[in-house]
């Protein structure tokens, strides 16, 4: 009878902590094949010389002479370029037109819609569009009117970084603009009124009472935006095809030039590309905690 | 409100000029080609010519059958790993938990040359496989679907366990029909994340009878189109409006979805 009950008692304790491994198994088999294993792998393979012609063979470190490639260097370069001004443009951008837009009515909520709406389009159709107006439609004249001069905008390098950077941005924006918009409504209304009361001025208010209360938001944002903007690959690719003078080439496009011909380099430069995410992240992450602390 | 008014306003420039290009014949577009509205008449031609030169329904179906099953099978399998993870204490929950989480820090950048090593040696490049297998894998929708899990009173399942209900049957009855919300808004993401992979795409296939309308669009060239521009403004309105359109219909889903992603609830 003790038997019994004990054996049962064993039994159940199994079948409590089965059953949630039960529910987990199917993702994590899945995550398992195509996410953890292919990084090891990816690391792995970018300490091997690998061609689909002539096999791999393990050479160390020999792979890292990717980084004494003077294209990889113009295309990492080219990528914080980029990140910078999408982050900085893109967050205070964002910031200020969810700010603008935090009130009630209908005309506000279609237009803030239309702001939005470019996010749910593939990178193709961004790219399509801006590279056709920019080509064939009135893009260069209309700057050609704004600057005074003639404009080609994909024969100027500056120009065509600039271009990939708005593009990004009317596609972008309204990710940041609806989180800091819920952000903006979470803030209870009794800390304005306080504010108010106490006849502080609207830009006090935005500095005082606004800005600090979004900044865990600040940081969720500027992270997201800088992992995303080190992976730019389609928008250059469709717009620029990485010119003019490899001007506006990625890292991520470096990478796929090379996956058919050495897929150990290509390896190895994703690897770097991936440290290099992760080291900018860590030390954004610090830069900004630091400066709560001083506050 | 003329801040608001004119900040919308510059935000649709930008596609009227495609629009009314795919709506204009190729002769009267070569005569002006700056027009951001159709004023010297609409035509169909444009549509007619890019049904008939390129793959594009084809484009069309790929999109939709991919990003489909890939939606079904990832909210699925999410959805099971999210439940014990917000809903059961066991051993191992914490560290399973920041194990998946730490996925959402793993870059598709990291993975695209090994993932592309993988399927060519399983033999599955240029197959509906090896483009859809790798977007199983979604921690992203994991931790959404936790965090809304959380937000579910745990005397749903208490009251159920009282009744005699197992774990499956409390997932299934009482879980799953409170999450509704949160597994749409998953599904939502997932299907646009498919339906806009434009790299992954054109490393899996050379073959473009098996390209997303995403990928297609990218391979409509100067070179290999006749009428190239109106051709291709065209090709780029059917590939992006209707998803600009239904974004009206499911606004309220994609802004909970990141309001869950950047932590808000």
């Amino acid at each position: 009878m003790l038997l019994v009950f004990i054996k049962e008692r064993i039994l159940n304790n199994i079948k409590k902590n089965i059953t949630p491994w039960l529910f987990l198994l199917p993702f994590l088999v899945v995550y398992a094949l195509f996410m953890i294993f292919p990084l090891v792998r990816g690391i792995q393979m970018s300490f091997y010389h690998k061609s689909y012609f002539s096999g791999s063979k393990f050479i160390g470190f020999g792979n890292q002479a990717v980084l004494s490639d003077p294209t990889f260097n113009q295309d990492i370069f080219n990528v914080f370029y980029f990140a910078v001004a999408t982050v900085i443009i893109s967050v205070f951008l964002s910031l200020v037109v969810a700010a603008i837009f935090n009130r009630k009515g209908v005309t506000t909520y279609i237009m803030r819609s239309f702001i939005v709406a470019p996010l749910v389009l593939s990178v193709s159709v961004i790219g399509v569009l801006w590279q056709l107006l920019f080509t064939s439609g009135p893009g260069n004249s209309l700057l050609g009117i704004i600057l005074g001069k003639d404009v080609q905008v994909l024969t100027s390098p500056f120009l065509s970084m600039w271009l990939i950077i708005i593009a990004t941005l009317w596609w972008t924006l309204g990710t940041n603009v609806i989180i800091f918009s819920a952000g903006l409504q979470s803030i209870p209304l009794e800390c304005y009124e306080a504010a108010n009361l106490d006849g502080a001025s609207s830009v006090r208010i935005f500095f005082s009472i606004t800005l600090p209360l979004l900044s865990p938001l600040i940081v969720v944002v500027i992270i997201l935006q800088t992992i995303a903007s080190f992976q730019l690959f389609g928008q250059p690719f469709i717009i620029t095809a990485g010119g003019p003078f490899n001007t506006t080439a990625t890292p991520l496009m470096y990478i796929y030039g090379y996956l058919a011909t050495n897929v150990g380099f290509a390896s190895a430069a994703s690897v770097i590309l991936f440290f290099m995410m992760l080291v900018v992240s860590f030390v954004e992450l610090f830069i900004i905690s630091r400066g709560e602390t001083v506050d | 409100m003329a801040l608001i008014l004119s900040l919308g306003i510059v935000w649709i420039i930008p596609l009227l000029w495609p629009i009314s290009t795919s709506l204009r014949s190729v002769a009267s577009f070569f005569k002006a080609p700056n027009l951001f509205l159709p004023l010297d008449g609409i035509t169909s031609t444009n549509y007619k010519d890019v049904v008939s030169i390129v793959p594009i329904g084809r484009w069309y179906l790929n999109s939709f059958l991919i990003s489909l099953i890939v939606t079904i099978v990832v909210t699925m399998i999410d959805f099971l790993a999210a439940y014990p993870l917000a809903r059961i204490k066991f051993f191992g929950n914490r560290i399973v938990y920041f194990f998946i989480i730490a996925g959402l820090m793993i870059p598709f950048t990291v993975l695209l040359v090994p993932l592309y090593d993988f399927i060519n040696k399983l033999g599955l490049v240029n197959t509906y496989w090896g483009i859809m297998l790798p977007q199983l894998a979604s921690p992203f929708g994991v931790f959404l679907l936790r965090n809304y899990l959380l937000s579910i009173p745990k005397e749903l399942d208490e009251s159920a366990m009282i009744d005699g209900a197992g774990t499956f049957r409390i997932a299934y009855r009482i879980i799953f029909p409170n999450s509704i919300p949160g597994i749409v808004t998953v599904a939502i993401f997932t299907f646009l994340r498919s339906w806009n992979n434009l790299i992954w795409v054109i490393v899996a296939t050379q073959n473009p009878m098996l390209y997303t309308i995403t990928a297609g669009l990218t391979s409509i060239t100067s070179t290999n189109v006749p009428n190239y521009v109106t051709i291709r403004a065209t090709a780029c309105i059917i590939g992006g409006l209707p998803l600009y359109i239904l974004f009206f219909v499911i606004q309220k889903y994609i802004i909970r979805g990141l309001s869950l992603q950047s932590g808000l609830k």
